[in-house]
This record gives C-alpha cells, sequence and structure tokens, in this order.
C-alpha cells in the first residue's frame, strides 16, 4: 500500500469515528443525488441520467444503487444505458434506449388496423386466418383496405365462441381472433401504436409500473396464444372448413337480423351459437406453445 | 398558571435522550470504511437495503425540513426560554 491510499483509508477511518460525518458519508456513498430531487423530477437537459436517476431512485433503487456504484467508477453513458435499460427490462417493462424514460413507462402495442394494407405486407402469415371472413386484398397498391363493419361483428363473435370451448388449441384460435379484431381486454393487444400514444403515458409510480408489468406480461401471453392458435388453424384444414362454416351462419343471421352500421352492436350477436365440432383430422390438438401463460393468466379456464 | 422555564441546555439534553440513528449503510462504513473511497467489496443485497434505507430516510428528512420551513408560528403560553425571552 502506498503512502497516498493509506492516507485515504486514514481519512475514511476518521469520517466513520464521528456520528455526524458519518451520517454525512453514508448520504454521499449511498444516495450522492438525494438533493437533487428534492422538487420532484427535474429534467436538466446537460445531464441525460437526470431523469433516469430520479426513477431509478425512487422505483427501483437496486438499479439506483448500481448505476449510482458505476458512476463513481466514471462507466460512460453507453455503459449505464445499457445496464440500466437492461435491468429496467429484466424486471417486466423491456426498454432499449433511456431517453425514452422521460415520457413515461414505454409500452409497445400489437394492435391491429385491418384497414392498413401494411398490416398485410408486413403479417402475410395471418391471411389464411382473415380469408374466410371475406377480406379481399387488392393486388394493386392501396392507401385503405375496405373493412365492414359485419366482419368486425363476425370476428369478435368468432372469438367469443372459441374461447368459450374446452379444447385448448381452439382457445388459442380464439385469441388469434381477439387480437386481429381488438376484443382481447388487454389494451397492448387491442390499442394500435397511434391509438396508445393518444392516451396518457403511464407515469413511473409504483401502482403504475406494477399495472404496466402486469399488462405486458399479459399481452406477451396473449400474443403468445395467438401465434400458436396461427400455426394451429393455418395446419388444420378441417378446422378452416369448420370456420369458414360457422362465418357463413353468422353472415345468414346478421342478414336475418338487419344491418349493422354499428360497431357495437356486435354483441347483440353474442347469442349466436357455433358449432366447432369436425371429424376428427388426426391432427395433433395438444396446444402448441405458451402453457406457462395460461397457467398464469387470470382468465385462464 | 404554571409556567415552565427551559433553556437551550434543557433542549439539548432533550435531543440527546433520543435514541442513536442506525442505519445499515452507517454500520457498512464502520465496518469498511474504504467503501468510501468506492474500494471495498460489499454484497450487492447489502447495498440495496442501504441504499434503499437511506433514499426513504433522505426523503423523510426533506419532507421534514419542508414541514419546518413552513411552519406557522406558535405561541408558547406555558414555557419561557431564557435565552430567548424579551
Amino acid at each position: 500500500m502506498n503512502q497516498l491510499t493509506d492516507m485515504c483509508d486514514q481519512l475514511a477511518v476518521a469520517l466513520t469515528d464521528d456520528p455526524l460525518l458519518l451520517l454525512a458519508s453514508t448520504v454521499a456513498t449511498f444516495d450522492p443525488y438525494w438533493s437533487k430531487f428534492d422538487e420532484g423530477y427535474n429534467d436538466d437537459e446537460d445531464n441525460p441520467l437526470h431523469i433516469v436517476l430520479a426513477v431509478t431512485r425512487s422505483a427501483f433503487p437496486d438499479i439506483y444503487a448500481e448505476a449510482v456504484e458505476r458512476m463513481r467508477a466514471n462507466a460512460p453513458y453507453q455503459d449505464l444505458d445499457r445496464l440500466i435499460c437492461k435491468a429496467i427490462t429484466a424486471k417486466g417493462i423491456p426498454m432499449d434506449n433511456l431517453e425514452t424514460m422521460s415520457w413515461g413507462i414505454p409500452l409497445v402495442s400489437f394492435g391491429v388496423d385491418l384497414e392498413d394494407p401494411e398490416f398485410y405486407a408486413v403479417h402475410s402469415a395471418v391471411l389464411p386466418a382473415l380469408v374466410p371472413f371475406g377480406i379481399e386484398i387488392p393486388e394493386s397498391e392501396t392507401y385503405s383496405i375496405d373493412v365492414p363493419e359485419c366482419l368486425y361483428a363476425a370476428g369478435r363473435a368468432v372469438a367469443a365462441s372459441l374461447h368459450a370451448q374446452d379444447d385448448p388449441a381452439l382457445k388459442q384460435v380464439g385469441w388469434l381472433y381477439a387480437w386481429l379484431f381488438g376484443c382481447s381486454g388487454d389494451s397492448l393487444v387491442d390499442l394500435t401504436i397511434d391509438e396508445l400514444y393518444e392516451l396518457q403515458p403511464l407515469s413511473w409510480s409504483p401502482d403504475d409500473i406494477a399495472f404496466a408489468v402486469e399488462m405486458i406480461e399479459e399481452a406477451d401471453g396473449i400474443m403468445s396464444d395467438a401465434m400458436a392458435g396461427l400455426k394451429y388453424l393455418t395446419a388444420s384444414p378441417d378446422l378452416l372448413a369448420t370456420l369458414e362454416r360457422n362465418i357463413a351462419h353468422l353472415y345468414r343471421e346478421f342478414k336475418k337480423k338487419g344491418k349493422l352500421d354499428d360497431q357495437r352492436e356486435h354483441r347483440r350477436y353474442d347469442h349466436i351459437r357455433l358449432d366447432w365440432s369436425r371429424p376428427d383430422s388426426g391432427a395433433d390438438r395438444t396446444t402448441i406453445a405458451g402453457a406457462e401463460f395460461l397457467q398464469l393468466r387470470r382468465d385462464a379456464a | 398558571m404554571t409556567v415552565n422555564s427551559t433553556g437551550l441546555d434543557d433542549l439539548r439534553e432533550c435531543i440527546l435522550t433520543t435514541a442513536p440513528l442506525k442505519l445499515k449503510g452507517m454500520e457498512l462504513l464502520r465496518e469498511q470504511p474504504r467503501l468510501i473511497a468506492g474500494y471495498a467489496s460489499v454484497p450487492r443485497t447489502q447495498i440495496v437495503e442501504a441504499v434503499t434505507e437511506i433514499v426513504a430516510y433522505t426523503g423523510r428528512c426533506a419532507a421534514a425540513a419542508r414541514s419546518l420551513a413552513s411552519l406557522a408560528p406558535v405561541p408558547l403560553i406555558n414555557a419561557v426560554v431564557w435565552e430567548f425571552g424579551i
């Protein structure tokens, strides 16, 4: 040990001998930013980490502790960005950039706009699941797809009916249609990103964090089931045929009961019974994936 | 009417009778003073406990300071502090 480090150690020991200096040293060591956030958040433009430290200090003390430790070791901003994003992601809120933190809890939605042609370009795999409803994708470039209201009503009736089935694979197909027709009940699954941005962002308060984590976890579970349902549906020609039969039945019922101008009116058709029985094709009818999500989800059967 | 006379020494004595503050962070620094300079190794869980406690403590102190700053004057009818007597 050289003379300099020896002197540092002696000073440190001296600081811990006096109760007042010990308290001051404790605050300086473990909570060096204690006075910065006294009057609430203050987005200091000169220090991009200011809001991040304020949030982690109040919401995630363990991450704050690690960030402070790294800052004392002169870690560069990029390292802190990576460290904090990774730590918050591990707590159930996916983050890839600290700059988004000042806007509230970052949320990503999966909601579908069936009238947007780009959706079909990006998610071409879902087309076989939508074709039985009568959606027509023009071959030429177009700004909007014509989606009649009765199609939403049919989609929601199909989703509700599939959810009521005992077969877990059919429930997964039900989640597929709940996603496609925005009726899952989870905002992140039902709202498009534009609709989500119109809402007040969630703050970093403990209640909002807990709500966001639950919503994200549920949305991930629903999407996992929806994808498994899509895989199952497209691999089951007999189920597709049954689906077509049920949709035709729904459209006949809609026609009998009058024109659907109001999307909310789909509730009028909830009582229409759909028959999902089909000849046993020998296909594997077990759930494809996501058993853990079914167990976790509160509304799982 | 009984009038209590109190001096600064009495006030100091009163404050000194309060139990000494015990914070996990203070204990850690007492055990490992080199933590102050940032080069001692302590298990992460202990650091997190210390940080969580000190954040709550500094929050309480800040709230108390705010309350005291906006405290309305309290007329002392039954107590006389000689050092501040008119």
